[in-house]
């Protein structure tokens, strides 16, 4: 998060191409693995497991560097770096656009609650995600030469607040769909910090 | 001498920020090392449990005797997570008395409090 003038600036999370390039090394290597094992004669099931992961991988890397160079990360423009429960919050969130259309066909956008967790299962630590709950969030276009824009006003319901204990999160969300005039498909996660504290409107307690 | 600890609460609900008066009384045949106050929280459920003493009144055998009452105010940081009950997590806070006892289970109370979000007026 970081603060310029008047509003703070929320990076999302997840599409910044970093695991996608990480991915396409994974995949590089496991490649050379099929092949080694296939020319030094080992049993035909090894570089054909070896290959069969490789392909996998190869392909939700290559997306992922894709989408990192054709758009950045979507960023939210809000006016408040708190956020309170049962209150309205007017942003804007914003994508640029590198490369290919700016037109995009389709935005949605909805609220997500979600807990998290994380769990040592004998040698491996484990995680689990259950959504709670979710909320459409009404998306108005706005001009933006670079890329991608709408304003939104988030609705915050009015519990709970974001909990970040190191194995046990409760989370929200705002998750904004793209669908560009080509065809190309993308979504943002933008975490919110939702403070346990909740909005009441002067005159009201 | 029979063994016992009993903690009290002026209050079983309170929000984040705000502060509650507990009370322990204890009677314990061995003299303790000590007794103290806490309020703190943990989680329960599916992930690994994550727990912490936000406040602690204790007091030790550098006060003198220790007194067979002890009484404090404990408060919640305004940061602190809140009370909760969901599908994975259960947030559960607590003010516990404990009899600190050398080479002896520690005799312990515990009554369960409710914390939940602050009011912000707009």
């Amino acid at each position: 998060m970081q603060r310029t003038g008047a509003s703070t600036v929320i990076a999302s999370v997840g599409d910044t191409g970093r695991a996608g390039t990480v991915g396409l090394v994974v995949t590089g290597l496991l490649t050379l693995g099929a092949v080694a094992t296939l020319v030094g004669g080992a049993f035909i099931t090894i570089p054909l497991i070896l290959a069969v992961f490789a392909a996998v991988l190869g392909v939700f890397s290559a997306r992922a560097v894709g989408i990192s160079r054709r758009m950045d990360p979507g960023v939210l423009h809000v006016a408040t770096d708190v956020l309170l429960l049962s209150s309205e919050v007017p942003a804007t969130f914003r994508r640029r656009v590198k490369r290919g259309s700016r037109e995009a066909t389709s935005v949605t956008a909805r609220l997500v609650l979600e807990e998290f967790v994380s769990y040592q299962a004998g040698t491996e630590r484990q995680t689990q995600t259950h959504e709670v709950w979710s909320g459409p969030v009404p998306t108005q276009p706005r001009p933006d030469p670079e890329g991608v824009a709408v304003d939104v006003v988030l609705r915050i319901p009015g519990y709970p607040p974001t909990i970040d204990a190191p194995s046990n999160k409760v989370r929200w969300f705002l998750v904004v769909d793209l669908t560009m005039a080509d065809g190309f498909t993308e979504d943002s996660r933008i975490p919110l910090h939702v403070a346990p504290a909740v909005h009441t409107p002067r005159g009201r307690t | 001498m029979q063994e016992h600890v009993r903690v009290t609460v002026d209050r079983d609900t309170l929000a984040v920020g705000g502060s509650l008066r507990a009370r322990m009384s204890w009677q314990h045949p061995k003299v303790p090392q000590g007794v103290r106050l806490e309020l703190g929280w943990e989680t329960e459920g599916r992930g690994d449990t994550d727990r912490a003493v936000v406040q602690r009144h204790a007091v030790g055998p550098e006060h003198g005797q220790i007194p067979s009452h002890l009484e404090a105010v404990l408060t919640v940081p305004p940061d602190a997570p809140v009370s909760y009950d969901g599908q994975l997590i259960r947030v559960r806070w607590w003010v516990r008395g404990v009899v600190d006892l050398r080479l002896a289970r520690d005799p312990v109370d515990e009554v369960a409090v409710l914390v939940t979000p602050a009011v912000v007026p707009g």
